[in-house]
């Protein structure tokens, strides 16, 4: 009941005090609000256990080689590898294996691409889950036309289907194949983050997939009970050991490494996801300090107050209470508000939350989320409430009961605490502007990098090729007709002709598209096969002779694929300045003979120029890259046509018009030639370069909102100190003036006290803000030593003249004091 | 009711030590309306608050009603004070952001009391000082003198045997002021023992003891014609 009343009391000393109260509501909100945004973005997409039974025993199964770790490493694991792990490991119960497809869907509407996971029979129930609808795949399905069965994602079946309840038994193509719908997968399914994609069996009976040297699946185990990640780990590396005896030659020499698969899926957002969730709570911390140093200046105002209660017999813990419970009640309404501000902050940062973390379009405000902003409710009030409290409850009532207590001064030890509290809310928000101003340095760096391409006036587009089968099962001779000829050329050409184009080209991967990569080792004519341990990579590519124009990759040395390069004459190759950077930067690599197939005409590629290095992806340098004349290849001489060529293409049309008018015409076009290839996310290139800037961009805009944010705190913290000992200090102004001090005196005398606080708190930022940069330094790219320095400088001047400016108002005062009213009021 | 033996307080200044209180002995009997007089710095307010234990800085030997204070705890003295003692200030010291009633419910509130009970005990006491029509209003709302009744009110609502007021007029008007040491009367006749503190001889002459306070020691009490003979051959 008692705490009734102190409720009540604390909300009419608020209502009393509405600066103070919105200032310290507004405050905590923010801080609150900030670290509830980041638990909520951590916890979905960090913490929580995915959807699938006992999820902590799946673990992802890949292989690197030995210089590289699985996050770098490109290629997938063999069938007949991931069959030995499933018949021969102990400390797996289950290994299930899958790979992407992107077939055209047909026997619907309207036809339309959609990601195809075909994987093992045993991929549902390693995951442990049901379809909702229907069944999923039995074990005999996993080959020849028992594999035409198909289970959809919910997502799928939405976009597909319409949610058609009576899907089951219903026949859809998959790249004109027929196969009959068996399942629905439940809504709360999604699998690499997401439910928009079809599972179909793979057939494992094509002897194209039985190749040990190469492999396309990605594969997930289930761990026995009791069985550890390290523990499978081991055991895999002791059967690649057997089979590296077994099959000399075909079982690739590389590391096997089992890592938790939640983890997996997260390895690449953990670093930047948690390092931004420590700045979070720097500026909750920030938060709280600041309301602590506004308590406690209130608590000296409220002595009379204090002193009276006591005097009627309030005890040292009935006095803490209800201080503590006014805190409280302060910290839930800036609760409150902070979930407000999370709702908002989730809303508007979908995109980017969906663009950057698997499951990040689902990261949303639950039961998790309300507990934890109680939580951080609570344990804000304690952190800022306890201290104003414990001074309320131990303050001497003979002081407090003085006349004028609330005007009378402060020990030195309370004087002392408040130094601290502004001293340490200098430094936080100089290491959270020194923070923001590395990552917005960072960004600005990353847009001033040459993209080594030209975007503007240039319109691209994914084209989506119709398939017969898997393309990696389609390697080989084939008597299939070439896409070149079949599409390629024909829709070029009737491109170029339209209004306005200048030119018009074609490429396997363009720049700055990350999604799509094949990687394969560098083998040099002449030069003996590299040992795995020294073998050099290259991004291989093709591209037709005008795509260089199209796109605006300018030629550094050699020539382009020009005329001569004609499907009898030698394969011609261009290479960008990171190949040759990685081959030997001394030497120039044109005329070099480099291996494009196992055998045949083809079996050497010319390099013929070098070009300059158009961006892959804006957050890491140019990796080296090998692009083979499109013009020249067939299905029939080249091993890699198949691989490059057989179900994805950039189209890249120049203009001197606005690109976004040409997308009509394009789309008609190709589509005259062939209705079956898709045609997505046809768009200025330059929306492209803008899009990929976007999370980086907004990744430094909040960044730098907290950063600001932090900077009004520590001012507000500075100006609120100052202000009060002027307060306190008034009768002295005016003893000095009147005894003939200059204004400026005073103003010097109260401004003094502003820079050394500033100075001090400064100094420890700047330590604190050279110890994090150090360890964060691995995790940034484009920024080095030199760069952390000019942004602590210009960061330290910035929080100079704020602060400066924060301690002059209060100084201005002071120095206006009139004599006369200071003594009177003495 | 109060036996002080060789009271003693000082306060430590940079020189040494500055002496507010020196060797007080003094018995106050339950019934008595004692007034404590002196020219200001005297030391009247120090002896009020070491008797009102506000402060326990003091030196000597101080027994209420036969026990120990000295003796006692800082818990056990705060227990004490908030059994047997009342406290009416000059500046009335009540809280500005409580009304009449919550003001006078406050020394309750501080002694677990059940709600009801206390709820009836300041209808009583609201009554009881003609203040029913101002319960629901807050101190800035009340004149000087409505304001020490106020306080006056908060002071006796839990019955303590033992009221101590410093300067309780020194804020009001001769009119305010007269009512206040009428209702003082008031209190001691139904049984209240009071010590003020008063530099007002008018007010001085509603209590039935006069004690004085000079530089730290008490140098008369009417009650004592011993001490004020011992005080005049010292000064002799």
């Amino acid at each position: 009941m008692e705490l009734g009343n102190d409720l009540r009391y604390a909300w009419r000393q608020l209502r009393r005090s509405p600066g103070f109260a919105v200032t310290t509501v507004l405050t905590l909100a923010l801080g609150i609000g900030a670290t509830t945004t980041m638990f909520s973005v951590v916890d979905q997409v960090l913490l929580r256990p995915l959807p699938f039974d006992h999820p902590s025993q799946l673990v992802a199964i890949t292989e690197a080689s030995y210089e590289k770790d699985a996050a770098t490493s490109g290629g997938g694991i063999s069938l007949p590898d991931a069959e030995d792990w499933q018949t021969r490991s102990h400390t797996l119960q289950a290994v299930a294996y899958y790979t992407f497809n992107m077939p055209i869907v047909g026997g619907i509407d309207h036809s339309q691409s959609k990601p195809q996971l075909p994987s093992s029979a045993n991929f549902l129930s390693t995951l442990g889950v049901q379809p909702a609808l229907g069944r999923g795949f039995a074990a005999t399905e996993n080959s020849a036309a028992a594999s035409h069965v198909a289970v959809l994602g919910a997502e799928a079946w939405r976009t597909l289907l319409n949610s058609d309840p009576k899907v089951i038994g219903r026949t859809i193509t998959l790249n004109g194949t027929p196969h009959t719908i068996i399942g629905v997968m439940p809504e709360s399914f999604r699998f690499q983050g997401g439910s928009d994609f079809i599972l179909t069996p793979l057939d494992i009976s094509q002897k194209v997939i039985q190749d040990r040297s190469g492999g396309v699946l990605n594969v997930i185990g289930r761990l026995r009970p009791g069985s550890t990640a390290e523990d499978a780990t081991r055991e895999m590396a002791g059967i690649k050991q057997q089979n590296l005896r077994t099959y000399p030659g075909k079982e690739r020499d590389t590391r096997v490494l089992v890592e938790n698969y939640a983890r997996s899926l997260t390895r690449s957002v953990r670093p930047g996801l948690l390092t931004l969730n420590g700045l979070v709570l720097a500026v909750w911390l920030l938060a709280a300090i600041n309301v602590a140093g506004l308590l406690l200046t209130r608590t000296q105002g409220r002595r009379r107050e204090i002193a009276v209660r006591a005097a009627l017999g309030a005890g040292s813990s009935r006095l803490l209470r209800q201080f503590l419970v006014e805190s409280f009640l302060l910290s839930l309404v800036g609760g409150a508000l902070g979930l407000a501000i999370t709702s908002a902050a989730l809303r508007v940062s979908r995109t980017y939350l969906a663009n950057t973390f698997q499951n990040g379009d689902t990261i949303h405000i639950d039961a998790t989320v309300c507990v934890y902003v109680l939580v951080a409710s609570c344990v804000s009030a304690l952190l800022f409430g306890i201290l104003p409290a414990l001074q309320a409850a131990h303050l001497p009532i003979l002081t407090g009961l003085r006349e004028g207590a609330a005007g009378a001064g402060t020990s030195r030890r309370q004087s002392m605490t408040r130094d601290a509290i502004v001293t340490v809310e200098v430094a936080l928000s100089l290491l959270l502007l020194v923070a923001a101003g590395v990552m917005a340095r960072t960004l600005f760096e990353m847009q001033r990098r040459p993209l080594g391409f030209n975007p503007e006036k240039v319109v691209t587009a994914e084209l989506m090729l119709p398939q017969k089968n898997y393309w990696f099962v389609s390697a080989g001779p084939s008597n299939a007709k070439s896409i070149v000829t079949a599409l390629i050329e024909p829709m070029l050409m009737r491109i170029r002709q339209l209004p306005g184009v200048t030119a018009a080209g074609v490429t396997t991967v363009r720049p700055l598209r990350t999604n799509w990569t094949f990687l394969d080792e560098v083998r040099f004519a002449g030069h003996p096969k590299p040992d795995p341990h020294h073998a050099q990579n290259t991004n291989v590519r093709a591209a037709t002779s005008d795509y260089f124009r199209a796109m605006g990759v300018s030629l550094k040395e050699g020539r382009l694929f020009s005329a001569d390069d004609s499907v009898g004459a030698p394969l011609a190759a261009v290479v960008n300045e990171a190949f040759t950077r990685q081959i030997d930067g001394a030497r120039s690599p044109v005329g070099m003979q480099i291996e494009a197939s196992e055998a045949g005409a083809h079996k050497y590629a010319a390099i013929v120029g070098v070009v300059a290095d158009a961006r892959q992806d804006m957050n890491e340098s140019v990796k080296p890259e090998l692009l083979l004349n499109l013009g020249q290849m067939s299905p029939a001489v080249d091993d890699l046509y198949p691989i490059l060529v057989s179900f994805h293409l950039d189209l890249v049309v120049r203009a001197q018009v606005k690109p976004e008018a040409l997308i009509p015409a394009i789309t008609r076009i190709v589509h005259d030639l062939n209705p079956a290839v898709g045609v997505n996310h046809a768009e200025p290139m330059q929306t492209s370069v803008d899009d990929t800037m976007g999370s980086q961009t907004l990744a430094a805009r909040l960044l730098t909102l907290f950063a600001v944010a932090a900077l009004v705190i520590a001012a507000a913290g500075l100006y609120g100190l100052l202000a009060y000992q002027v307060t306190q200090q008034i009768r002295d102004f005016g003893v000095r003036i009147a005894l003939g001090a200059q204004r400026n005196d005073v103003l010097w005398l109260v401004l003094r006290r502003a820079i050394v606080l500033m100075s001090v708190g400064a100094s420890l930022g700047v330590a604190a803000s050279l110890g994090v940069s150090r360890i964060a330094r691995g995790m940034l790219s484009g920024v080095d030593v030199q760069n952390i320095l000019l942004v602590i400088e210009a960061v330290t001047a910035i929080l100079a003249v704020t602060c400066i400016t924060a301690g002059y108002l209060p100084a201005r005062r002071a120095a206006q004091t009139d004599p006369m009213q200071a003594l009177r009021h003495e | 009711m109060i036996d002080i033996r060789n009271l003693e307080r000082s306060y430590k200044t940079g020189a040494g030590q500055t002496w507010v209180l020196r060797r007080i002995d003094l018995k106050i009997d339950r019934g008595e309306f004692v007034t404590l007089m002196g020219p200001s710095g005297a030391g009247k307010s120090s002896l009020l608050n070491a008797i009102a234990l506000l402060d326990d800085q003091w030196l000597g030997e101080y027994y209420f009603d036969g026990d120990p204070v000295h003796a006692m705890g800082r818990k056990q003295r705060a227990e004490l004070a908030k059994r047997s003692m009342g406290m009416v200030f000059q500046s009335y010291h009540l809280l500005d952001e409580l009304t009449v009633a919550e003001n006078i419910d406050l020394p309750l509130s501080y002694k677990n009391m059940p709600r009801a009970e206390r709820q009836a005990l300041v209808a009583d006491t609201l009554d009881r000082f003609n203040i029913v029509g101002k319960k629901d209003l807050f101190p800035s709302q009340l004149s000087g003198g409505q304001q020490q009744l106020v306080g006056i009110a908060r002071a006796v609502i839990h019955n303590p045997t033992l009221l101590l007021a410093d300067e309780p007029t020194g804020n009001l008007h001769s009119e305010q002021a007269k009512e206040i040491m009428e209702l003082f009367k008031e209190l001691n006749r139904q049984g209240t023992t009071i010590l003020q503190v008063t530099h007002s001889e008018t007010n001085a002459a509603y209590g039935n003891r006069l004690l004085e306070v000079r530089d730290g020691w008490l140098v008369n009490d009417s009650s004592n014609p011993r001490l004020n003979a011992a005080q005049e051959s010292t000064t002799r």
